[in-house]
């Protein structure tokens, strides 16, 4: 049963028409279909000149024959090179525009916090009345919220264009944790969870960079209050994972990701319909980012997730050795 | 309290941080670009220098490495503000000595009155 549901997953990726079609690419410039071409006419060339050659041709021909075959798959062959080249071109093109478009955002965006930030300081009565001190909040928390998506564009876009510079810190992940916790407790006692957090006395330190192991364990606490019901708990555990690694665990008793779509979690601006459904916010980058960064450090990520129970993310970070 | 010179080319960003930090009494002094910020460093001799990287005529890093160059403002101390985040230049700008380098959209106007206070303090 389950090998004929992969082997009914892989079908309708045979579909290679349709596929490039979805690409927006056309047939002879879609290295898919290409492939799919150079196969059939390899296959048909060699049975055909062999076919030939035994029965009907001289020497001179299947000579003939064989290069024009040859030169008939280089020609294809040269195609598909092009094909990947264009998509490879595509690619940088679409990493180059986040990259600018990102940092084109950020100059207007630092404007309106430190305007904001002004305004809510200000001594001026007007700007003091309550309802506009409840509008100024409203706007920064969105002004907040634009950065944030912003700089994990930039993430992204640092990532996926091999600019990612990671530092070699040694850091305490129970410190970070512990640091973070505290300063989101608002945030959880508003979304009625409690976070529980654990971890012995004597854990090791991790190997990496500070500031991306932040980024890494605020974005599945933030993610795991989210998806929490009213009234839930959220237990993170840290241990040692052995000598050479430390474990970092968190459980949540929330909606879960359904099976179906947990083999797409960790991608790119993936987002589960629950999670449409439940929260206006949320890029679909959160996870994807967070996994890249932890792979990126010589670690791993994973999760287990029952749909309706709960979900437990964890990720291993190398412990660091003097 | 301290002398500052605010190099940024956004009037928004000079005027809000720019009075801000008056308000927490500081003298502030504000330039738009590169070359109007080096005169009036070279002129005025502040105890900090605020520093934008992406400036008209002259950027920050040049900046920067002009008043490293010049005995008379070597010491002078510098926290780059901006929101370009390229590693040569965080580098780059480290390696001349600025004494924190800080993405605009990170920080709020009390954190960097607070990196202010720090690095006068140091």
């Amino acid at each position: 049963m389950v090998y004929c549901a992969v082997m009914m997953g892989n079908l309708h990726r045979l579909n290679v028409i349709a596929e490039c079609r979805g690409a927006h690419l056309g047939l002879w410039a879609c290295p898919p279909f290409l492939f799919v071409v150079m196969g059939i006419v390899d296959i048909s060339a060699m049975l055909g000149s062999y076919v030939l050659a035994n029965r009907y041709l001289d020497e001179t021909t299947t000579v003939l024959l064989i290069t024009a075959v040859a030169i008939f798959i280089f020609v294809i062959g040269n195609f598909i090179i092009t094909g990947f080249n264009q998509i490879a071109e595509a690619n940088r093109i679409k990493n180059e525009f986040i990259s600018v478009v990102s940092h084109q955002l950020r100059s207007p965006l630092s404007v309106f916090k430190w305007v904001l930030d002004a305004m809510a300081h200000t001594s001026v009565d007007a700007a003091r009345d309550p309802a506009t001190q409840s509008y100024l909040g409203m706007l920064r928390d969105n002004a907040e919220k634009m950065i944030q998506l912003v700089n994990m564009l930039l993430e992204v876009s640092r990532f996926e264009s091999g600019r990612l510079v990671l530092r070699q810190d040694r850091v305490s992940l129970d410190l970070v944790t512990e640091e973070f916790v505290r300063s989101y407790a608002p945030y959880a006692k508003a979304a009625h969870v409690t976070i529980q957090f654990t971890a012995p006395a004597n854990l090791p330190p991790v190997r990496g960079d500070k500031e991306k192991i932040k980024m890494v364990v605020q974005n599945l606490i933030d993610n795991a209050v989210r998806y929490s019901r009213s009234g839930g708990q959220v237990t993170i555990v840290v241990a040692s994972l052995g000598p050479a690694m430390v474990e970092w665990r968190i459980s949540d008793i929330g909606i879960g990701i359904a099976k179906s779509q947990q083999r797409y979690i960790f991608q790119k601006f993936f987002r589960t319909d629950k999670a449409v459904q439940h929260q206006t916010q949320g890029s679909g980058l959160g996870l994807y980012i967070a996994r890249s960064l932890v792979v990126a450090q010589g670690g791993d990520m994973g999760f287990t997730s029952e749909e309706g129970k709960g979900t437990t993310f964890w990720f291993h970070l190398p412990a660091y050795s003097t | 309290m301290a002398k500052i010179v605010f190099i940024e080319d956004e009037p928004a960003l000079q005027q809000s941080l720019g009075d801000f930090l008056r308000s927490n009494g500081h003298e502030v002094m504000a330039a738009l670009n590169g070359e109007d910020g080096l005169a009036m460093i070279q002129k005025e001799h502040p105890d900090l220098v605020l520093l934008d990287v992406i400036l008209p005529r002259m950027n920050g890093i040049e900046v920067l490495r002009a008043i490293r160059n010049d005995p008379a403002t070597q010491a002078t101390a510098v926290i780059m503000l901006t929101n370009s985040e390229a590693g040569e230049t965080i580098e780059e700008a480290v390696r001349l000595g600025a004494k924190a380098y800080l993405v605009k959209t990170s920080y709020s106007l009390d954190e960097v009155s607070e990196k202010v206070k720090n690095v006068l303090g140091a």
